[in-house]
C-alpha cells in the first residue's frame, strides 16, 4: 500500500535502533502517520491525524507520557542526522541554515539543534515530514478549475503540497484536455522528491532555494504554460509572479492562512487575489473535516468589498 | 646438472626478490602521488559543488583505489604501508561530518600530510631502490658461491 511504503521509506534516515522500533508499528499507524518527532532523550512521537502519540519500546502507541516508552538518545540522533544527510553534512548547508534538510524520498526533515552563522550543530531534535503522493488528492479541485491561476490556501498539516504534487502531475498529463508544460520551482525538494515523486510528462523541475530567481529562470527558458511552486511569501515572489501573469503564464501556488478572512487581509494573498494572477482559490479545511472550497476570486473580491 | 639448474633458479629468485622489493617502493611512491591528487579533486568537489560523499569519492578516487559501500570507505591496502592506510581511514571515519569549510579544511589537512608521506616514500625509492635490486642480485651470486 502506498502509504505505508511512503512512510517505510521515511525510516532510511534512521539510526538502526529507532528504525526496528518503528518497523514494527501497526499497518494503520504507518499509512496515517503524518511526521516521526526525534528528541534527545525524550519519548519518540508520531504525529497521527493531527495527534501526537507515544511511541512505547515495544513497539505499541501511547497517548499519554508513562512508562515504558522510547526515547532516543544522542547518538541515535546523531546517527539519523548523518543518514538524513548521506553523510554529508556539508553539502547540505544551505538548507540546515533554513533548519531543514531534504531526504532523498522527498521527505523534509526539520532539524532543531544550535544554529551558529549558518552552521547547525548539537542537533537535538529532528521532525520528518512524510512525503505522501496520494493520485487523486486534487480531484474535488480539479472538477472546478478553470485553468487560471490557483491559490491554494490552508492552515499547516492540510495537505496543500500534497493536493499541488497531483494537481501538478494531472494537468502536465492532460487532465484539461491537452498536456500543459509545467514548471516547477522546487525549492525544498519537497515536490519533485529527488525525482523519486511523478509530476507528470510535460513538467520540469528547477531546483532553486531562490523561489523569485527561480520563476524568473523558468519564464526566460523554460516557455511555460504554467508555473507551480509551493508557499509563496515573499515581496519579491509576488513581484514576479505579476509579471508571469503579464507574460502569459498561469500560476498555481499555495500560502497559509487559518481562516478565510486573511486571504485578503495577509499581503502576500492579497496582492495574488486582488491582481487577477489567481483567478480562483482552493480553501482546503484542516485535517480532521470539512470540504475543500474552490472561490472565484473576483467573487470574493466583491464580497468583502461590499462587507467593507 | 641439476645442481646448476637449481642455482640459476635460486640466484633468478634472489634477483627478483630483490627486484619486487624495489619495485614495492616505487609503486608506492606512484600511488601516494595520485591519492594527493584524488584529494585535492575531492577538495575542489565538495567545495565548488557539495558533491555528497559517495558520488564525490567515486569521482575523485580510482574504484581501485577507494570507494564508497554502505557508507563505509573501502581501501585498497595493495602496496600502502600501514600508516598509509591509517591515515586514509582516520580521514574516512568522519569524513562528510561537517560544515563546508571545516570538511574543506579537513580534506586539506590530510592532503598535506599524505603529501608529507608521499615525500618520504620518494626519498625512500631514491636511497634504497638501486640497494634492492643490488642486494638481490649479490645476494643470489652469494647463494652461488656458496653451494658451488
Amino acid at each position: 500500500m502506498e502509504g505505508i511504503e511512503s512512510f517505510e521509506r521515511a525510516l532510511y534516515g534512521l539510526s538502526p535502533r529507532i528504525r526496528n522500533i518503528l518497523e514494527n508499528l501497526p499497518k494503520r499507524v504507518k499509512y496515517s502517520a503524518e511526521e516521526i518527532r526525534i528528541r534527545k532523550n525524550l519519548p519518540l512521537a508520531l504525529t497521527v491525524s493531527g495527534e501526537t502519540v507515544f511511541v512505547m519500546e515495544d513497539s505499541n502507541l501511547s497517548f499519554t507520557y508513562c512508562e515504558g516508552l522510547f526515547k532516543p538518545t544522542a547518538l541515535d540522533i546523531e546517527e539519523s542526522f548523518y543518514n538524513l544527510c548521506s553523510n554529508s553534512v556539508y553539502a547540505h548547508g544551505e538548507e540546515l541554515a533554513e533548519g531543514f534538510v531534504v531526504m532523498k524520498n522527498g521527505c523534509r526533515a526539520g532539524v532543531c539543534g544550535r544554529l551558529t552563522n549558518g552552521n547547525m550543530s548539537e542537533i537535538a531534535s529532528l521532525n520528518i515530514r512524510i512525503a505522501r503522493e496520494i493520485t487523486g488528492a486534487a480531484n474535488d479541485i480539479l472538477k472546478s478549475y478553470r485553468g487560471g491561476g490557483l491559490l491554494i490556501a490552508g492552515p499547516p498539516a492540510s495537505g496543500k503540497t500534497t493536493i499541488l504534487r497531483d494537481l501538478i502531475r494531472q494537468i502536465s498529463s492532460g487532465v484539461l484536455g491537452k498536456p500543459k508544460r509545467v514548471c516547477v520551482i522546487d525549492s525544498r525538494g519537497e515536490l519533485s522528491g529527488s525525482e523519486t515523486l511523478d509530476l507528470g510528462p510535460a513538467t520540469d523541475v528547477l531546483k532553486v532555494s531562490d523561489k523569485a530567481k527561480g520563476i524568473e529562470i523558468a519564464l526566460r527558458t523554460m516557455f511555460p504554460d504554467i508555473i507551480a511552486f509551493d508557499e509563496i511569501g515573499t515581496k519579491e515572489e509576488l513581484k514576479r509572479v505579476s509579471e508571469s501573469f503579464y507574460s502569459g503564464v498561469q500560476i498555481i501556488t499555495t500560502a497559509h492562512i487559518g481562516q478565510r478572512k486573511e486571504l485578503l487581509t495577509r499581503s502576500i494573498t492579497e496582492g495574488l487575489i486582488t491582481s487577477s494572477v489567481c483567478s480562483q482559490i482552493a480553501l482546503l479545511p484542516t485535517l480532521h473535516g470539512g470540504d475543500i472550497e474552490v472561490l472565484d476570486a473576483e467573487k470574493l473580491r466583491e464580497y468583502e468589498f461590499c462587507l467593507r | 646438472m641439476f645442481k646448476i639448474i637449481g642455482l640459476f633458479i635460486l640466484f633468478i629468485s634472489s634477483c627478483f626478490l630483490g627486484f619486487l622489493k624495489s619495485y614495492n617502493l616505487k609503486m608506492r611512491a606512484e600511488k601516494l602521488k595520485a591519492l594527493c591528487l584524488s584529494f585535492e579533486m575531492l577538495a575542489s568537489r565538495i567545495k565548488a559543488e557539495k558533491t555528497e560523499l559517495e558520488r564525490a569519492v567515486a569521482v575523485s578516487f580510482p574504484k581501485e583505489t577507494v570507494y564508497i559501500k554502505e557508507n563505509r570507505a573501502i581501501i585498497n591496502p595493495d602496496l600502502l604501508e600501514k600508516e598509509d592506510i591509517a591515515l586514509i581511514e582516520e580521514f574516512f571515519e568522519s569524513f562528510g561530518r561537517r560544515d563546508i569549510n571545516s570538511e574543506y579544511n579537513r580534506v586539506q589537512l590530510f592532503a598535506s600530510l599524505l603529501q608529507k608521506q608521499r615525500k618520504e616514500a620518494e626519498e625512500k625509492k631514491e636511497k634504497l631502490s638501486k640497494l634492492y635490486n643490488s642486494l638481490g642480485v649479490l645476494f643470489g651470486i652469494f647463494i652461488c658461491i656458496f653451494f658451488l
